[in-house]
């Protein structure tokens, strides 16, 4: 038994919470923001966890009992099959939109495919000091995740098939998506092998935490590759940490890649300190299709990383979030 | 392409956009000041390749230096 208590969680997805006066539920999965850290905990298949909501409202406090087996940057997808149909809950992640359109697939599953990459990737993300709760956690998910390997083949199989399910229903609609730097999700084409498919997922992730990466998000990157080439021996796979740093292009014949900052997101960061408007908020993404509900610092990098919008029209988009009163986007000058 | 320092971007920022502004600048307006000397990049950037916050960052550090 491991309880799990998060500072906040993303409940914008979750608002019909609030008008359907729900406070537990269960999920298979889920997302909650550690300390500021996005992390998606992804909780063992087949078992039922009880959320506890203490409240309705941002910051909400969350208790996650039972076996975490992984955990992840990246989106997140909740199990509310179980919910009748006028009671779903709109599905979390950013390709799937549409209420009532495949309550059979938002079954966390595809998130399920981080795992190894993602405990290490939140054991990173989550020091230092970002306080005991996020290293309970990770801890948790690293302990579990470990005991998990007996069975590994097995959980390896539930994956690729949930991956192959959801990818057969969802078919073009998130092939755009899926292909997105960023998503941190990944939807395995019904025909990869298990190399391929652990190689895939090497990939999309890397692409997904790299281009905000802090060096240290990097080095979990790498780490996770070698977790990931564990475990790809036990699966039977071919792909060494070689050949997993080769995907990340960290290849130590290679130029690496700069594992510096250049000082721009210190930049970026003391800007937003001198928004104080913008402190807490958070938004819905206005991408087309895309539901995800963040504060404006991550919107505004995802509008520019995963949606691909230009800096102008990411601008022209802050410029009606102040017009409308939504937020004040005021900048104050240090006197 | 980071052929220039963060400092000489920053230099060639324009600042008279911003002072000629008639209300308060916002994060949208710095952002826009920043994009006029930097290439869009989908990470934060180095040099001349700037993401939408980081331009404004180096707006705004061209700002604080006006």
């Amino acid at each position: 038994m491991i309880p799990l208590y998060v500072d906040d969680i993303e409940v914008g997805h979750l608002r019909n919470l609030e008008t359907m006066g729900m406070t537990t539920f269960t999920v298979s999965a889920g997302i909650a923001v550690v300390h500021g850290i996005p992390l998606c905990i992804m909780l063992a298949p087949g078992v039922e966890y009880t959320v506890q909501f203490s409240e309705h409202k941002i910051p909400v406090r969350v208790e996650f009992s039972g076996q975490v087996i992984a955990m992840a940057l990246g989106t997140m997808q909740v199990n509310l099959g179980h919910l009748p149909p006028d009671q779903e809950i709109v599905r979390m992640a950013p390709w799937s939109a549409e209420p009532g359109v495949m309550p059979e697939t938002s079954s966390g599953t595809v998130v399920q495919i981080n795992t190894a990459l993602g405990a290490l990737a939140a054991h990173y993300a989550a020091t230092p000091g970002h306080g005991e709760g996020a290293q309970q956690i990770v801890d948790g998910a690293r302990q579990a995740l470990y005991a998990w390997e007996a069975s590994l083949e097995a959980f390896a199989r539930l994956t690729l098939d949930a991956a192959r399910r959801a990818a057969e229903t969802l078919d073009g609609q998130v092939a755009e998506e899926a292909t997105l730097p960023f998503a941190g999700t990944l939807i395995a084409s019904p025909s990869v092998t298990p190399s391929q498919f652990w190689h895939e997922v090497a990939v999309t992730l890397a692409a997904g935490w790299m281009p905000h990466g802090t060096a240290s998000k990097m080095q979990a990157a790498i780490d996770g590759m070698k977790m990931q080439a564990a475990l790809g021996v036990v699966m039977g796979s071919s792909l060494t940490v070689a050949e997993a740093k080769y995907a990340l292009g960290f290849a130590d014949e290679a130029d690496p890649v700069d594992m510096t900052s250049s000082g721009y997101e210190v930049l970026a960061d003391d800007l937003l300190r001198h928004v104080p408007g913008a402190s807490g908020v958070k938004v819905l993404c206005p991408h087309p299709g895309c539901r995800g509900t963040a504060s404006l610092r991550a919107s505004i990098i995802g509008l520019n990383d995963t949606h691909g919008w230009s800096r102008e029209r990411i601008a022209d988009w802050l410029d009606s979030l102040h017009e409308q009163g939504i937020v004040d986007l005021t900048v104050q000058f240090d006197e | 392409m980071d052929t220039l320092t963060k400092d000489e971007v920053v230099e060639k920022i324009d600042v008279s956009t911003l002072e000629a502004l008639t209300r308060a600048p916002r994060l949208s307006d710095l952002i826009r000041m920043g994009s006029a000397v930097t290439t869009q990049y989908k990470g934060w950037g180095a040099g001349e390749q700037a993401c939408a916050l980081a331009a404004g960052g180096l707006a705004f550090e061209a700002m604080k230096k006006a």
